[in-house]
């Protein structure tokens, strides 16, 4: 997993400045847009904040997932490392996506939280990672708490599909992307802020597992 | 617009402050 300083600066810094054009376009550029709902033609803005934020939420309790199933396939401590930083930086991410959720709920339905299916099941997702940490730290033996962490890891990834679908399968009065057309210069800006702020979950991933080894390192333990 | 460019540069200031620090914490990691 490792590589150079120089190409983690260059990456850090072509993330920044890709963030930037986003924003830039997202607020000052891009104007209203054509949609039934009133609100959305200014509020879809929020687009470019909640989408990439909740992709990297995905991403990171799916490597958690994988992290989790290899280590009980392997064994190997290093894969729980893995699980770990990730499921620490999906609950940041996570947290994240309830907060640009809620700043956009607030104009958008006049109230900040409506228990919309949508976000019931994240924050039961929410709940489910807060608890796999809760669990982490109140158990001291390493294989143990790697094994039974694992274990939540697998069943909470459950709450990923249920968010998915709880837009389609319940009355939800969150948008959904086909709902309104953004077009595409909208679209590629959409693309850039996912695979921008994607590139930096990596970066972050990376760092926790690093500090996570170095701190192992310390304690004397691999 | 107002509103949207003053959010523009809180965002901008905030998010400048974050990649600084993860070049501070970065460099830090990689002296030990």
């Amino acid at each position: 997993m490792e590589f150079k300083r120089k190409y983690a600066l260059v990456l850090l810094g072509a993330v920044y400045i890709a963030v930037l054009y986003g924003m830039y376009n997202a607020l000052l550029v891009f104007g209203p847009i054509q949609s039934t709902s009133k609100p959305m033609e200014e509020l879809y803005r929020n687009v470019f904040f909640h989408v990439p934020i909740n992709a990297v939420t995905y991403t990171a309790f799916t490597i958690t997932l994988i992290g989790s199933i290899m280590y009980l396939k392997s064994r190997d401590l290093k894969w729980d490392i893995l699980a770990a930083s990730a499921a620490k930086l999906g609950i940041i991410f996570g947290t994240l996506t309830l907060i640009t959720g809620m700043i956009w709920a607030k104009p958008a339905w006049g109230v900040y939280w409506n228990w919309d299916p949508r976000e019931t099941t994240m924050l039961l997702l929410w709940f489910v990672f807060a608890a796999y940490f809760a669990l982490r730290s109140s158990i001291v033996d390493e294989e143990a708490r790697a094994r039974l962490s694992s274990v939540v890891g697998i069943f909470g990834y459950a709450g990923i599909p249920l968010t998915y679908v709880s837009t389609t399968r319940w009355f939800s009065l969150h948008p959904r992307l086909k709902e309104f057309s953004l077009g595409p210069e909208m679209n590629s800006i959409l693309v850039l802020l996912i695979f921008s702020i994607l590139a930096l979950f990596f970066y972050l991933l990376w760092l926790d597992v690093k500090v996570e080894k170095l701190t192992k390192i310390q304690k004397g333990g691999v | 617009m107002e509103t949207y460019t003053s959010i523009f540069i809180v965002s901008t200031v905030m998010w400048t402050v974050l990649i600084a620090y993860l070049i501070h914490i970065d460099s830090k990691i990689r002296r030990l």
